[in-house]
């Protein structure tokens, strides 16, 4: 296990930085289950600043700050991880399957899912969480529907990338079946980028768990960051710490994502460059654009996987 | 050319038509309707079955979105009862203070960007590079609406450098000039923390699309006919290296607007973003679906921009 850790380390840094930050913040929401005290106690002592006896300070109902980013920590891991889950597993084998086998099917999931992107997500996930109520299972469903056409778009462009390669057809002419081509070649030469995609996504998931809560439309009754920066907001002149902690957790936590994420996409590509001699551009990776045919050119559209929120 | 704007219009307005049907029947199926809010909650039952009569609210829900779809045929998006304005004046009263906003901060952000993407490009693997590339990576990772707080934390709270929030002072009579001086002060801080943002957007993408073009031969055979190096990387490279930027800056407008809508929240900027979050929060369901309609036009639209600006600047691109 070291022999492989360090090699990882020196190529990329960001890796292990991304994934260090991640423990922190994953120990820090285990320790918020197990023994931080009740986040919803209040308390004479409104507003004082960071103490011995409240390292983050209290907010305006004289609740501890730490005890509530600790658990509010929790809060956005849980959710993200859930929606990104979903919608990865959901997502991903559809597009597979649909670009290794092509056809009318193909047709079809490519057209709903170019629709479902047009529509701004948070905008509808928004008005969904006001208009319902906003539960942690309701958020968890919007988010993977919001993943689900990137990530059906790139899982479909990799196996029509893949589709045509030596290996595969290798294997197609030596008698493999379809199913054995996907288990055995397609998902496995894809699996890389998908959780590059994810880890991107779960970034952009606590970025809108706490956007929404922060709007005010958040479900009420668990504690989350973003409705700690919403009581905030109210309070910048006086209690500054009500904004600053429980804005880094959350930034330290996509952070940490982003990182990984960020870190495993070099770390492909110095493999792959590592085979194949010098850096050349991959042609035809990527998602491919729509509705446009494009003669060969130098650069596919490089878009940040995860950049739409 | 014309054509293909066509059909692409002709599937926008699908997607509209699925938007509303999408936003009546999430409406619909909520519990309450606008009616209890006008009324309030003890409101007289007889006046509340007048009321629902009044709306439209009696009828079937088939009934409702047809009526609706027709209305917005004729170019009219519907009566805001909360409001008591028709929806498209309410739209068109607010939209200038987002234009304001969201088109500063994406002017600066595409300048700077592409700036310094083209730099850490050029610099591959320097530490200039990893400067940039780590920076604009942990920029994109900070909540847009954290970061506007904490900069008015620092600079119009403790320092009192500039003002909190909203537009205008509104205090005294003051001189067109003093009007726009008073305007620019108060946008600082929302089109800057905006700017930041996008900036880590562009930056990121002009870097992996510079980095696919530099290995080119045709920037090679520039630099071998001895062309210096600035005008390599920003007439030559550059110019094949935008097409991502054109992408990313216009298919992301949806990115845009959630983030003017936090951003609007945390400055009380008065634009759609505000309107957004308050028609949400009052049940304001005509305000609520022409929001929804005009923003995915205008993403639709500027999809549809993009791509037509593509074939201006690459003649290699064509339609089917």
């Amino acid at each position: 296990m070291r022999a492989r850790l360090a090699p990882i380390a020196s190529t990329s840094p960001r890796l292990l930085a991304g994934l260090t930050l991640l423990a922190v913040v994953g120990l820090a929401a285990l320790a918020g289950a197990l023994l931080a005290g009740d986040p919803f106690r209040t308390s004479e002592a409104l507003l004082t600043g960071p103490s011995g006896h409240h390292p983050f300070g209290t907010d305006n109902l004289g609740r501890d700050v730490l005890d509530r980013v600790l658990h509010g920590t929790g809060t956005s891991l849980e959710v993200s991880v859930l929606a990104v889950t979903t919608g990865t597993v959901i997502a991903a084998p559809l597009g597979l399957v649909s670009g290794y086998a092509g056809g009318l099917l193909d047709d079809l999931l490519l057209k709903l899912a170019e629709v479902l992107q047009i529509i701004p997500g948070f905008l509808l996930a928004l008005v969904a969480a006001a208009v319902f109520g906003a539960s942690l299972l309701l958020l968890v469903v919007i988010l993977a529907v919001i993943f689900f056409a990137p990530t059906f778009r790139l899982a479909r462009g990799e196996a029509i990338g893949l589709r045509g390669r030596e290996f595969v057809q290798a294997s197609r002419a030596a008698g493999a079946g379809h199913g054995r081509i996907l288990r055995r070649h397609i998902l496995p030469s894809a699996l890389t980028i998908l959780l590059v995609n994810a880890s991107f996504q779960a970034g952009t998931a606590v970025l809108i768990e706490t956007g929404l809560s922060f709007l005010g439309v958040g479900e009420r009754d668990t504690v989350s960051l973003g409705a700690m920066l919403f009581d905030a907001q109210s309070y910048l002149e006086q209690a500054w710490w009500m904004s600053l902690f429980p804005g880094a957790f959350v930034a330290l936590t996509v952070m940490g994502m982003n990182l990984s994420g960020d870190g495993l996409h070099q770390l492909r590509d110095v493999r792959a460059s590592g085979r194949a001699g010098p850096r050349r551009p991959a042609r035809g990776r990527g998602p491919a654009m729509p509705r446009l045919g494009v003669a060969p050119t130098p650069a596919g559209p490089a878009k940040a996987p995860g950049g739409d929120a | 050319m014309l054509s293909y704007a066509a059909r692409r219009l002709a599937g926008t307005l699908g997607l509209l038509v699925a938007i509303v049907v999408v936003t009546f029947v999430l409406v619909d199926l909520a519990p309450g309707d606008v009616a209890q809010v006008l009324a309030g909650q003890a409101g007289d039952p007889h006046y509340l079955a007048d009321l629902r009569a009044q709306l439209g609210l009696d009828r079937s829900l088939g009934h409702q979105i047809g009526a609706y779809l027709l209305q917005v045929g004729r170019g009219d998006l519907g009566f805001s009862t909360v409001r008591g304005e028709p929806v498209l004046d309410v739209l068109a009263g607010r939209l200038p203070a987002t234009l304001l906003l969201g088109g500063t901060s994406l002017a600066i952000a595409v300048a700077g960007g592409v700036l310094l993407g083209v730099i850490a490009a050029a610099r591959r693997g320097s530490r200039l590079d990893a400067v940039i590339s780590v920076g604009s990576l942990l920029a994109y990772s900070l909540p847009v609406f954290w970061l506007g707080q904490l900069l008015v934390a620092l600079l119009a709270v403790r320092l009192h450098l500039l003002p909190s929030g909203g537009m205008t002072s509104a205090t005294e009579q003051l001189g067109s000039l003093a009007v726009v001086l008073d305007v620019l002060r108060h946008l600082i801080l929302p089109a800057a923390t905006l700017a930041v943002l996008l900036m880590a957007l562009v930056v990121r993408t002009t870097r992996a699309a510079m980095l696919d073009v530099l290995d080119e031969d045709y920037v090679m055979a520039a630099r071998g006919r001895g062309i210096r190096e600035g005008p390599v990387l920003f007439r030559h490279a550059l110019r094949n290296a935008i097409r991502p930027v054109i992408t990313v800056a216009t298919s992301e407008l949806g990115f845009l607007l959630s983030m003017l809508v936090l951003v609007e929240a945390v400055f009380s900027w008065p634009g759609l973003g505000t309107l957004l979050l308050d028609s949400v929060l009052s049940r304001d369901t005509p305000t609520l679906v022409g929001l929804l309609l005009f923003s995915s036009f205008v993403v639709a639209g500027a999809n549809l921009l993009g791509d037509l600006l593509y074939m201006r600047i690459d003649p290699r691109v064509r339609l089917r």
